[in-house]
């Protein structure tokens, strides 16, 4: 809480020490502790503690400077009020080592996200550079190599760039053995359809013959979903706060209230053993509503409830004690902490929890209640066979036939969804005068159908050829236009399409990486980089970018050649542009076409700076891309090292090398199963090990 | 104890759904209703837009900059300058719709966003709370920072709502992108107008009724928090403090709402953009007057990208309004859409005089759009020539009197150059917060403290 005068304090307890707005020191241990992160390192950060791990930070210095340097000239007689105004910062100078920092890790090399033997290319990042303050830069990689500039002096750096600190995981953490992979305890927040299943299968439980949709009219809250997120499942991301805290005690009253009308006698009113009754019905109810028994002081807890409140009626006094087991932290959030106080395997029960909200959005069933119970949740092997029955063997598909609905219903859908991101076709809005037939939401639907058959059939073997090569597409009466279809389509039909070639060509990921008006080969190329080789790339920089001459470089490459012409663009969009090229040969609301502007389409393209023959080279078009992405094995671990952050919630760290490592191996030794993969990561020590920092 | 029979004020005004009869009578009977003269309440709303406001686009017209002073520093390049009073300088086409309360605005260009490490495409928490970029907040958005201070003892701290071209198409009650309550610590607004009045004026479980005392349930959360520390480590605690908090902020405000009589929810229709945007300023109109808050923020067409400033087909005649469009149009577009807030924040100092202060930047970069030299826009946004629009000054505690502000710049704006300028939009943050009565020494979170000089003495009275 904020007091007057006084800075807020940080969520998770206090932050450093709050010094006087114009103290020195105070602008410099802020700057100590700044913000040039690793990959793992940002994603390190838990409970908005910043984690400057891996590489060392500028320390830059404000000074106080004359309040004559701040009495620029007035052009104006009338000019009233505007000297004196205090300190100008030097950050200038501190922002200027900063840009040059990242700038030279643009015009370096790129290797992974860390230096590997293999790839024969140092990474960027930490390590001696170009002599440009302490190296600090992107990733976790080795020296800066040369081919950088000089560096500039203060005067002549520019602005600090926007350093883009929504980095990939590091898809290259090493095992080691015996590293510790425990992840810190944490309250993990349930989203808005967890609570929704939650509190549904809490009512069926209590209520006989419920039926399926009991709690209708249920308002309920955590709807929001962090937008800057790459994933939604970030579990540092979402908290409790006032209006979901309001809304959470509308929606508890509701089902409490609901609840104790609907349970009628059952509920104890009018029962001469009041106490007893309100215990009985408090065990259970507690049960259902924890997911694990609950404690003798919490059953006491409860049940004091009602009996203190019985004076305002039984049925109030039950509908208090029930609302007050809803609001608990534990029936909101998931507690993962470790079973004997703070450190080691959580307790079954949390670990029964975590394998059902991950694969199934809801509370644990019957049969993982039963196996937490007794002891069938104590190995590896035990947790995995239990997160492949829940996966099920339609890779993770609960609802093939749900036509109805816009997104993916289940978490593995949702995972590929946000994997590839192809719902941007929503954020991206087209001419109706030029395109009457375009119906975004009709694409995303064709590329949901198109998820939900991949997994049905290929997610336990040839997940990643079908995801990067299929010529399969659902087609319907409006999208058959976006692949430049003949006939009658229906309302949505399964069908091949030459010359698609998985996710990225289908006209849901085309348009939504593309401007209204034409392609964006930037964007295009740069999720490649960041999504499928986990190579992170800065963000724009500070500065007047001119924009690019698209009315005298008709065809977007030409256009865009300005940017590898000036120095000052290469370094970044060397890596990013000519990727995007191979995409070329389809326009902005995914048509395939041959021409641009008259010429040729030219689909070649490039991954500059490749560690991998395989990527290696100039190659054509969006199928050979796909190909040679489905075949790497940087492309198999970055997959992993994404698949990591989605299920656990967290980004891979120093200690999850083993684990991502076992996961990568289960998939590939699988034959490219993703059950596998997800049974691997969700039974290893990095989801179920918890300890105290 | 304040007793306000919102359903008779209503009725009294014929009141419509397009609000307009909350007009020059609404002072006279707020006082009447209150007991007491506008002035000595105060409410503050800060508009977050996605987008641009442009500084400059002297082709168009739509841009802030007067023309007074074309050819003069038009990258702002040199002095501090002020044109003052409210004949001083030809009124911005843009703000047309404020001509009427011109003597209450100021207009205050180059301002700089210093947060450390600033993204030129500061969106979102980057923009509003000096985000270091991981797509968390790196502290309390302005308008929490104030609320935790003047907002305590209100029925709700703040008021936050918006709504973006995602929030529209998929119906979303709540986003998540601008506001925060701490460093780490996201908050969502809400962006659905029956949910919004729902939050204000009626409950959803007993509407216009008062709820039931919550005591036995919030003395048995104390208790499962206090169960829970430890099994938590030390810093994952922090979210149980936050429930601790809330808990004890839930028992307040209902004390607070206890004492007010708001009845129950109007209806509004909120069909399109322009009728939701609408909607939301005449709820916080109401919401003001009833006493349920005195913060509130608005955020519009806020997102991960320019894309999500929503269509305003009705309001311009144009095709959907994307925001990053290389058309020359763009400012034009961007232009009439502003002016439409103008017309609501009229609207909304209309119903409650002096004692509303509203403040409207844009988020998208914190920046305009802003060519070199006369250009008209250019692709990228900066974040060292941010301009503000105060409308309001609390019956004198803040003096904008209709001037326009000009704060110095050291360096050209072109390409590789650009910092600078001697005053951060933190300072007007800081200035406002003062104003309401939240004598913030500094802006930004604990690890993300933005370098400001403190508040403007040229705005603050």
């Amino acid at each position: 809480m904020g007091r007057s005068g006084q800075t807020i304090s940080s969520r998770r307890g206090d932050g450093p020490p709050q010094h006087a707005a114009n103290d020195p020191s105070r602008v410099n241990a802020v700057l100590a502790t700044s913000l040039v992160h690793g990959s793992s390192a940002r994603y390190q950060q838990q409970g908005g503690k910043r984690h400057s791990v891996l590489l060392p930070t500028i320390t830059c210095f404000f000074e106080p400077a004359s309040s004559r340097e701040l009495l620029p000239h007035m052009s104006k007689p009338n000019v009233q009020g505007l000297s004196g105004l205090g300190r100008t910062s030097r950050g200038g100078k501190c922002a200027g080592l900063l840009t040059a920092t990242l700038l030279a890790g643009c015009t370096g090399f790129l290797g992974s996200s860390k230096s590997d033997e293999t790839s024969g290319l140092p990474g960027l990042g930490s390590g001696a550079g170009n002599g440009v303050g302490a190296g600090a830069g992107l990733g976790t990689g080795g020296a800066l190599a040369g081919g950088g500039t000089a560096p500039l002096s203060p005067e002549e750096t520019p602005n600090a760039p926007a350093p883009d600190l929504n980095l990939p995981p590091d898809a290259n953490i090493p095992c080691v053995e015996g590293a510790d992979a425990s992840a810190p305890s944490r309250l993990w927040r349930l989203t808005r359809l967890q609570l929704q299943n939650t509190l549904r299968e809490f009512y069926r439980g209590m209520v006989p013959n419920a039926g399926d949709n009991p709690l209708e009219g249920l308002v309920l809250p955590f709807g929001g979903v962090s937008a800057g997120d790459r994933f939604s499942t970030r579990s540092v991301s979402y908290g409790l706060d006032e209006a979901s805290f309001r809304d959470l005690m509308g929606a508890s009253g509701f089902v409490a209230r609901k609840l104790v009308a609907d349970l009628a006698q059952q509920s104890c009113v009018g029962n001469a053993d009041f106490a007893g009754c309100a215990a009985s019905l408090m065990t259970k109810a507690g049960q259902l509503a924890y997911r694990r028994p609950l404690s003798p002081s919490e059953l006491q807890q409860y049940t004091g409830v009602a009996i203190a409140e019985r004076a305002q009626g039984e049925a109030e006094a039950m509908a208090l004690a029930l609302q007050a087991l809803l609001m608990a932290p534990e029936v909101n959030f998931r507690l993962e902490a470790g079973a004997a106080g703070l450190t080691g395997s959580m307790d079954p029960h949390a670990i029964a929890s975590g394998l059902a909200y991950g694969l199934t959005d809801g509370p644990p069933d019957a049969a993982l209640m039963e196996a937490a119970a007794n002891g069938g949740l104590s190995s590896a092997a035990d947790i995995a066979a239990q997160a492949r029955r829940l996966i099920g063997d339609k890779g993770g598909v609960k609802n093939p036939d749900q036509t109805a609905s816009l997104f993916p219903v289940s978490p593995m859908e949702r995972f590929i969804k946000e994997y590839f991101r192809y719902d941007y076709v929503e954020r991206v809005d087209k001419s109706t005068m030029l395109f009457d037939w375009y119906r975004s939401w009709a694409m995303l639907e064709d590329t949901r159908r198109l998820v939900s058959e991949i997994l049905i059939t290929k997610a336990e073997g040839g997940l990643f050829p079908a995801i990067f090569g299929t010529t399969m597409a659902f087609v319907e009466s409006n999208t058959k236009n976006n692949y430049g279809l003949v006939g009658d389509f229906g309302n949505r039909t399964q069908t091949e399409v030459p010359g698609r070639s998985g996710i990225m060509t289908q006209p849901s990921w085309l348009a939504g990486f593309s401007q209204p008006d034409h392609n964006d080969a930037i964007r295009r190329g740069r999720f490649v980089r960041e999504s499928m080789l986990c190579q992170g790339l800065p963000g724009l920089p500070i500065g007047n970018i001119p924009p690019l001459d698209i009315a005298q470089f008709p065809v977007l490459r030409d256009a865009l050649t300005q940017h590898r012409a000036d120095p000052a663009c290469a370094g970044c969009h060397s890596l990013m542009d000519p990727i995007g090229f191979a995409f070329e040969e389809y326009d902005h609301v995914g048509r395939k076409r041959t021409e641009e502007a008259g010429r040729p389409v030219d689909a070649s393209w490039e991954i500059v700076g490749a560690s991998e023959p395989g990527l290696s080279g100039t190659h054509q078009g969006a199928a050979e891309l796909g190909t040679r992405l489905a075949e790497s094995p940087l492309v198999s671990r970055c997959f992993v090292a994404h698949s990591f952050q989605y299920w656990l919630g967290r980004a891979p760290g120093a200690g999850d090398g083993c684990t991502l490592e076992s996961a990568n191996k289960a998939f590939q030794d699988n034959g490219g199963s993703y059950p596998a993969l997800v049974a691997s990561l969700l039974s290893s020590p990095s989801f179920s090990q918890r300890k105290t920092p | 104890m304040i007793r306000y029979h919102r359903r008779r004020f209503i009725a009294g005004l014929g009141f419509a759904a397009g609000g307009a009869a909350l007009a020059a009578i609404a002072d006279k009977l707020v006082s009447r209703a209150y007991g007491q003269e506008p002035a000595a309440q105060k409410f503050v709303v800060f508009w977050f837009i996605g987008g641009s406001i442009q500084v400059q686009q002297g082709q168009t017209g739509w841009g802030l900059i007067p023309p007074e002073l074309k050819g003069e520093g038009e990258s702002g390049v040199g002095g501090a300058v002020e044109l003052s009073g409210n004949t001083g300088f030809t009124w911005p086409k843009k703000l047309a719709p404020l001509t009427a309360i011109r003597n209450k605005v100021a207009i205050l260009d180059n301002l700089n966003n210093q947060c450390p490490g600033a993204s030129a495409h500061g969106s979102m928490f980057q923009a509003t709370t000096c985000s270091p970029g991981s797509g968390l907040p790196g502290g309390p958005s302005i308008d929490q920072a104030i609320a935790q201070v003047v907002g305590k003892e209100s029925a709700m701290s703040s008021i936050l709502v918006g709504y973006n071209e995602r929030s529209i198409q998929l119906n979303l009650e709540r986003n998540v992108d601008s506001f925060a309550a701490a460093q780490g610590s996201p908050i969502p607004h809400t962006t659905s107008v029956p949910l919004l009045l729902r939050e204000l004026f009626g409950t959803g479980v007993s509407a216009g009724g008062k709820p039931p005392s919550p005591k036995p349930i919030m003395d048995s959360l104390r208790l499962d928090i206090k169960r829970l520390e430890g099994r938590l480590a030390t810093e994952e605690r922090g979210a149980l403090q936050d429930y601790l908090r809330l808990v004890e902020q839930f028992e307040a405000q209902q004390a607070a709402r206890a004492k007010l009589d708001c009845g129950l929810a109007p209806s509004f229709p909120a069909g399109s953009p322009e009728e939701m945007a609408t909607a939301m300023t005449q709820a916080l109109t109401l919401a003001f007057q009833c006493g349920i808050s005195k913060v509130a923020g608005i955020a519009i067409g806020t997102g991960g990208d320019h894309e999500d400033m929503p269509a305003y087909s009705a309001t311009t005649g144009e095709r959907i309004f994307d925001g990053h469009s290389f058309e020359f149009d763009y400012s034009r577009q961007g232009g009439l859409i502003q002016t439409f807030h103008m017309s609501l924040i009229a609207e909304m100092h209309k119903a409650l005089g002096d004692a509303l202060v509203s403040v409207y930047t844009c988020d998208s970069g914190m920046a305009p759009m802003e060519g070199d030299a006369g250009a008209v826009f250019t692709h990228h946004a900066t974040n060292y020539r941010v301009p503000a629009i105060v409308v309001g000054d609390w019956g004198g505690a803040l003096k904008t009197g209709g001037r326009y502000l000009r704060y110095g710049a050291k360096v050209a704006y072109d390409h590789t150059n650009g910092v600078g300028n001697n005053q951060s939009l933190a300072d007007l943050f800081l200035t406002i917060a003062h104003g309401m009565g939240a004598p913030l020494a500094t802006f930004g979170g604990p690890e993300q403290v933005v370098p400001t000089t403190g508040p403007l003495k040229e705005l603050l009275a």
